[in-house]
């Protein structure tokens, strides 16, 4: 009786309650929360995850224990993944436009694809290159799908490399001989040497580095492992390190050939590793003999008791390991940077040990677009080669240097075919736009940008039913192929994966095929327990070239202030900045939420009569942008930070019309003889203009310097 | 050699001229009436909108939790000592020349700390959940909780409402009964309960007096209460800036101050609407004035030893607070200073302005502002720079506290507007008692007033 | 619940927040708001100091260039054992449980935030507005707790939710709770394992000996509200 008094009161539509007695086939039990394991695709990181479902909604994303890459943890932005599932500004069907910019008018997934195919093949059949296919850069399935699809319609595929990992996969086939990244045993180290690689928040692997920086430094009961960070702007990282050096930009590379120096002059190498490794000591030597500790004092602009302390504790402690980030990186030198933080590990016999590379061939190593091929694509667009160009995943709109010209060349290429999850700059331009299933709704193969050793792939998979039906790219990519080869029997991308899955070194304590698969559903992916030992015969290309002088777009005269440009912790490159979760969680540093800023030192703010919040533009050689500023401490004087990430123009309601984007500023340098990108090698000018709006930060910018009134 | 000589004025005269405020509603009381209705009616709107949307219509934020609506309630419970503090004190001290304004401001106490009451409820998250803080039996066995001073607040206001609407009452038995007399109709039988059979023989004013005395005593403790007790909101909190001993005396003497402040103004006001110049004398005012000074005095001693204390302490929190009151709002601060002191007291030194009606009411309505602002610095500066920095803010009030500030002012208008059309407000009774005492003389070519002690 | 009695629970629920791990990275604010349904305000009403984050990152300054540091603290409810905004709430929505627990009646609160002005911690925050999530990002809604209404005081609760879940399950199988079960949304997420969560009554617990460093130190520790977070201090080099 009560209870149907209750459930008559009730409003709900019945259809909406679950029957206890015949539960629904998703297996959803009523007030039971279900686990699924999966793979977080927010970044290349690859990171396991478990999703709590409940009642078929998918309510948390939590670490997954057993995983190898982030044992457990997980970062801010793998958790706001929900919020793109659930996002309310999600494409959910295919649309057309009759003309460019013009109203998006629905279509069926049938009447897509053969136009897409259709098109695809006319083209296809009158010259090759005439496709352009532009993606992230590719692993697995997806890499195959779209070389499949290249080869059927002559394409040129572009894999734009927004994260810039093409500098560091260079060095480490440059020194060590394999196009992969590095992965860092922090937990072991005793001394790690930073060179402006933000690794507890934005690089590679942030959450299995913050793992390890944790153990590294509380988890040994004798042990505290020392963390030093060189670059011009203190990041979050910088701020967790014992000591911040704040050396010139670009010359982190002058630091660690000092370094490599003084461990050479002063016999405080690892004899064995660098036998090992094969390092000529003597010709090494002679390449970096002008760095001393003065000479590089000079250079960085760090004093010379810093670059003598940090040269002998790189010495003195082992485990010692060096790394280079993305900042260092993005100069005109950073292969140089790059590469010396290679030569230091193999000094400091971290190399093969604490720094591992990974040297196994991997079916889904990446392989970023080079500048030359990125501009020679752009080139060709404009130029009206290119007469269709699929984009996957990517907002080149925001994430490319605006110099490189890729807006103009865009409206050139009269057919342009957008597959996204969420709305974008892209997707706002294109002639069709094809909806993508949320990273929760869709299987994929996944290889983690570092990978520890035994893994062998991670596995995405759907945890809720589709909130819009719609296939995963990889079947819409099948399609195509099947309607432009006119060959029905490309097999599906599930049964891809399966066979992906059936391939994978065998656990010899498992036998079945089948077993493999649900394990790899179970776990989220597959990997062994064993290690596979030490490497059987390091190589490396000696001697490792010493650095050179960073080169700047713009005079010095013109332009004081060198610009840094750096991944919003929050944000990444924009990618995550439609999810409001992270909009409105504050920046580590700045604890600026919903905008972006100028970072600019307490003292040249004072020179340029700015204050905290003050609106200043914000001048390079080639644009210029409206921001607000941020006073902050903790940078060079000569140098003013601005975080990538927002600016986005058409995209969804969250980060619509939100700060600016930074990526206009950057002038197109190069380092020309490797062929790779250096956009971080600009330099700006400010110059004081009326508000445009205010600058929130969760935390009171003065009361932020009071820290000694919590005993701080 | 002197000549006792007859009252110049019939009673009924008097009568008359006093209950003026009684006759048919001039075209000016609707005019008034109707503005300050509307300036209520749009406070309501703004608190309706409150309502439906949630308390972030209005300015207060995280830290700064408490806003214009404790701000005034500090104000108008301090306003509210006026009446009945000096309507007590003057009749336990049998000042004669109180009697012409003790129902103004007795009736004035009534409304402002109605007014007052207002303010919690609308500072309320959830002001539809107010019987929360009923203490009444119910099946869940929950209670309101006692240690939390608003809760002693609650109890306090409540009293005080009771007990000052009960001396307003008493004091106007006998006068309800000259109205009843003069009434007609249906109103002749409203004013008749209203009276409750006041006949007016000598037992009665035996009774009369006895209770009027009796009220007035238990009045001022609970006078001291509330405003202690309002004080303790604050000073019961760890708040830097709030928690502090001399809270208690120095509210109560903040709330007499700018108590006694609005009744001059009230008398002011009161003198010149209803021509009651002859009753209401610059003597009265110099009285007054007197006892301002006092207070003033009082006050701003309370506000150097705080200040002192916190300076010569130099507590990190404390005078980080103390900086931001100055940094951010040094205005407010220099305000509150000449209003309440560099005015107040060099200018109530002097007979002159005492006795002057412009610049009492200059001075008044100044010690109010500044009163108003003493509140806004006590409440405001400490929450904004609370213990952990990090979370510093401030405050700015919104068109709606300032909505609903406007309404609490007209609404006290508005209820002072209608109590003077349909209640005596000069207190007859009390005026003629002190006629008959008061005899005058001629001293020679001059005719002097004396007056005989009541016994 | 006095001392005595709560010293004689058998659960004293604790945190401990290691400064020498803790990266400042916000994770935990996102785990928390994925966690408690807590709701995003929006640019403008941030702006206002309006924020809903049960846990905060604060990040102070110290020195000057080049010799600069910066400071990361999470910060969150503090349960204190000795409360500050329990006997001033007039109408017991906040309390203190048998374990040790701050606790906050939603259906009971009528919004006087008196409570959070007497936080020294500022660690509660207000419904301003009537929480909103767009269809459909309510899906993400946890059913574990409730929306809460505006005119609402919340805080963080240590999730209780989970700990309650935590001894459930632990009764029906039969057996206590095990040190490390109950790991708040927070903790568990915390990619240096800088916070660690568990049971102060029992001292096999791993808070519990963690809470005995020399490191240790408690917010605000001179008001006497005594928190039931412990921070173990940041590093920094010795020879600095």
């Amino acid at each position: 009786m009560a209870a149907g008094g209750v459930l008559s009161s009730c409003t709900r539509d019945a259809g909406q309650l679950i029957p206890l007695l015949i539960p629904p086939d998703d297996g959803s039990v009523p007030g039971l929360a279900q686990f699924y394991a999966s793979t977080c695709l927010q970044c290349p990181a690859g990171c396991g995850i478990h999703v709590r479902v409940f009642e078929g909604r998918a309510k948390k994303i939590e670490g997954n224990p057993d995983h190898p890459v982030n044992r457990g943890r997980l970062c801010a932005r793998g958790q706001a993944a929900l919020q793109e599932l659930y996002h309310p500004d999600r494409i959910q069907q295919p649309f057309g436009r009759r003309e460019r910019e013009g109203p998006a008018e629905p279509e069926t997934w049938a009447s897509a694809t053969d136009r897409i195919a259709s098109r695809f093949r006319e083209l296809s059949t009158r010259a090759a290159g005439n496709v352009l296919l532009y993606t992230p850069p590719l692993q697995g399935i997806r890499l195959e799908l779209f070389n499949k699809l290249a080869v059927a319609v002559r394409a040129e595929h572009i894999q734009d490399d927004a994260l810039n990992t093409l500098v560091h996969l260079t060095a480490a086939r440059e020194v060590v001989g394999t196009s992969a990244s590095t992965d860092y045993g922090l937990a072991e180290a005793q001394f790690v040497l930073s060179l402006g690689a933000d690794i507890l928040e934005t690089f590679q692997s942030p959450v299995r580095f913050a793992e390890a920086y944790g153990r590294m430094r509380r988890d040994r009961p004798t042990v505290r492992g020392l963390f030093i960070y060189a670059g011009p702007r203190m990041s979050q990282t910088a701020a967790c390190a014992d000591e911040w050096l704040p050396l010139k930009p670009g010359t982190e590379g002058v630091l660690a050939a000092g370094i490599a120096r003084y461990l050479i002059e002063n016999r405080l190498y690892d004899p064995a590793s660098v036998v090992a490794w094969g390092l000529d000591l003597e010709s090494q030597f002679k390449v970096l003999n002008r760095f001393d500790v003065a000479r590089v004092a000079e250079m960085t602009d760090l004093p010379e008791t810093r670059v003598l302390r940090v040269s002998r504790d790189f010495g003195r402690f082992r485990p010692a390991v060096a790394m280079a980030g993305d900042g260092p990186a993005a100069h005109t030198n950073g292969l140089d940077t790059v590469q010396l933080s290679h030569l230091l590990n193999i000094l400091s016999g971290a190399m093969g040990q604490e720094a591992r590379v990974d040297r196994r061939v991997h079916p889904g190593s990446p392989v970023p677009s080079s500048v030359t091929e990125m501009q020679t694509a752009i080139r060709r667009m404009e130029q009206g080669e290119i007469l269709a160009a699929l984009f996957m995943d990517v907002n080149p709109l925001l994430t490319l240097p605006a110099s490189l010209g890729f807006r103009k060349a865009l409206a050139e290429v009269p057919f342009i075919i957008s597959l996204n999850t969420l709305p974008n700059e892209m997707t706002e331009r294109a002639d069709i736009v094809l909806p993508s299933p949320s990273t929760l709704e869709r299987f994929q193969d996944v290889y983690p940008v570092v990978r520890p050793t035994g893994f062998q792939l991670g596995l995405a998979q759907p945890v809720v039913s589709p909130l819009y039906e719609m296939p995963s790219p990889e079947d819409v990519l099948i399609e195509i192929v099947r309607k432009v080869t006119g060959n029905p029997r490309e097999s599906s991308h599930l049964s891809r994966l399966k066979d992906r899955v059936a391939a994978t070194v065998t656990d010899p304590r498992t036998g079945l095929e089948n077993e493999k698969w649900f394990r790899a559903l179970q776990q989220g992916g597959l990997w062994e327990e064993q290690d596979e030992g030490t490497l059987a015969s390091p190589i490396m290309k000696s001697p490792v070239p010493a650095p050179r002088l960073p080169r700047f777009s713009g005079t010095e005269q013109q332009f004081p202030f060198i610009l840094h440009l750096y991944v919003s912790p929050m944000l990444l490159d924009g990618r995550s900045a439609a999810l409001p979760w992270l909009q409105e969680a504050p920046d580590p540093m700045t604890t600026v939420q919903w905008n972006s800023w100028v970072e600019v030192n307490p003292g040249t703010a004072a020179q340029l009569g700015l204050v905290h919040g003050d609106w200043v533009e914000v001048e390079s050689p080639v644009a210029s942008i409206a921001l607000p500023v941020v006073v902050f401490p903790a940078i060079r004087p000569d140098v003013v930070a601005i975080p990538k990430g927002q600016g986005g123009e058409r995209g969804d309601r969250y980060s619509r019309g939100r700060g600016a984007n930074p990526m206009v500023l950057v002038s197109t340098e190069t380092d020309p003889e490797n062929d790779l990108p250096a956009w971080g090698a600009t330099r700006v000018r400010l110059q004081k203009v009326p508000s445009r709006g205010s600058l929130i930060t969760s935390g009171d910018p003065s009361g932020s310097y009071r820290g000694e009134l919590i005993g701080l | 050699m002197t000549e006792r000589q007859e009252s110049k004025q019939s009673v009924k005269e008097m009568n008359a001229a006093m209950l003026s405020s009684m006759e048919a509603p001039s075209r000016g009381w609707l005019v008034l009436a109707a503005a300050l209705g509307a300036v209520v009616g749009w406070g309501a709107y703004a608190w309706g909108l409150q309502l439906v949307n949630g308390l972030g219509v209005a300015g207060i934020n995280r830290p700064v939790m408490w806003g214009f609506y404790i701000i005034n309630f500090v104000f108008w419970v301090g306003m509210s000592h006026s009446g009945t503090m000096v309507s007590a004190i003057l009749r336990l001290t049998n000042a004669n020349w109180r009697r012409p304004i003790l129902r103004g401001a007795e009736a004035m106490t009534v409304f402002t700390i109605t007014v007052a009451a207002m303010f919690p409820l609308i500072h309320l998250g959830r002001s539809w959940k107010l019987h929360y803080f009923i203490p009444f039996p119910n099946t869940l066995g929950l209670w309101p909780n006692f240690r939390s001073p608003l809760l002693w607040d609650i109890m306090a206001i409540n009293t005080y409402i009771i007990g000052s609407s009960l001396f307003l009452y008493l004091g106007m038995l006998p006068d309800l009964a000259v109205v009843r007399d003069r009434k007609q109709g249906l109103a002749k039988t409203i004013y008749s309960i209203l009276a409750m059979g006041w006949r007016g023989t000598a037992r009665e004013w035996r009774v009369y007096h006895k209770a009027s005395t009796l009220m007035a005593a238990l009045i001022i403790p609970v006078a001291v209460s509330v405003h202690s007790i309002v004080s303790w909101d604050f000073a019961m909190t760890l708040v830097p800036g709030w928690h502090s001993t001399i809270f208690a005396p120095y509210f109560v003497i903040g709330a007499i101050f700018s108590g006694i402040a609005a009744v001059v103004t009230l008398i002011l006001i009161l003198r010149r609407a209803f021509q009651l110049e002859e009753f209401l004398t610059p003597g009265h005012m110099d009285n007054m004035g007197k006892v301002l000074l006092v207070v003033s005095l009082l006050w701003s001693y309370f506000y150097f030893a705080e200040v002192l204390t916190t300076w010569y302490g130099h507590k990190p929190i404390e005078w980080a607070v103390f900086t931001f009151t100055g940094d951010a709002y040094g205005f407010l601060l220099g305000l509150m200073v000449v209003g309440n002191t560099c005015i107040t007291i060099p200018a109530l030194c002097f007979r002159r302005v005492r006795r002057s009606g412009p610049a009492m009411l200059f001075i008044s309505i100044f010690v109010n502002i500044g009163m108003f602002t003493e509140r806004f610095l006590i409440v405001v500066p400490p929450l904004a720079h609370r213990n952990v920095p990090f979370m510093w803010g401030t405050y700015a009030p919104t068109w709606v506290e300032l909505s609903i500030t406007a309404a609490a002012f007209a609404g006290f208008g508005l209820l002072y507007v209608l109590f003077s059309r349909f209640m005596p407000i000069v207190a007859i009774s009390d005026v003629h008692e002190g006629e008959a005492l008061r005899s005058h003389h001629r001293l020679g070519r001059r005719t002097v007033s004396t007056m005989t002690e009541e016994g | 619940m006095n001392q005595a009695e709560s010293d004689n629970a058998a659960y004293h629920w604790g945190m401990v927040i290691d400064l020498d791990r803790c990266t400042g990275c916000g994770a935990c604010v996102v785990a928390c708001q994925a966690e408690n349904n807590v709701p995003t305000v929006g640019e403008t009403l941030c702006s206002q100091g309006r924020e809903m984050q049960w846990i905060r990152i604060e990040r102070y300054w110290e020195g000057q260039y080049p010799e600069v540091r910066a400071r990361f603290i999470p910060l969150l409810c503090q349960h204190c054992d000795n409360a500050p905004c329990e006997p001033v709430c007039p109408v017991y929505a906040s309390y203190h449980t048998s374990e040790g627990l701050n606790g906050q009646v939603y259906n009971r609160c009528v919004g006087t935030r008196y409570c959070a002005n007497n936080c020294p911690f500022s660690a509660r925050v207000f419904n301003f507005f009537e929480p909103e999530w767009p269809e459909p990002l309510n899906n993400q809604l946890s059913p574990d707790l409730t929306v809460r209404s505006k005119g609402v005081m919340e805080k963080c609760t240590f999730c209780i939710q989970r700990i309650r879940r935590g001894k459930e399950d632990a009764k029906l199988e039969g057996r206590p709770v095990r040190d490390e079960d109950i790991v708040p949304a927070c903790a568990q997420t915390c990619a240096p394992g800088a916070i660690v969560f568990g049971n102060m009554a029992d001292p096999e617990s791993r808070a519990f000996r963690l809470a005995r460093s020399k490191r240790r130190f408690r917010l605000l520790e001179d008001l006497g509200t005594e928190p039931s977070v412990i921070y173990l201090k940041g590093g920094g080099r010795e020879d600095d």
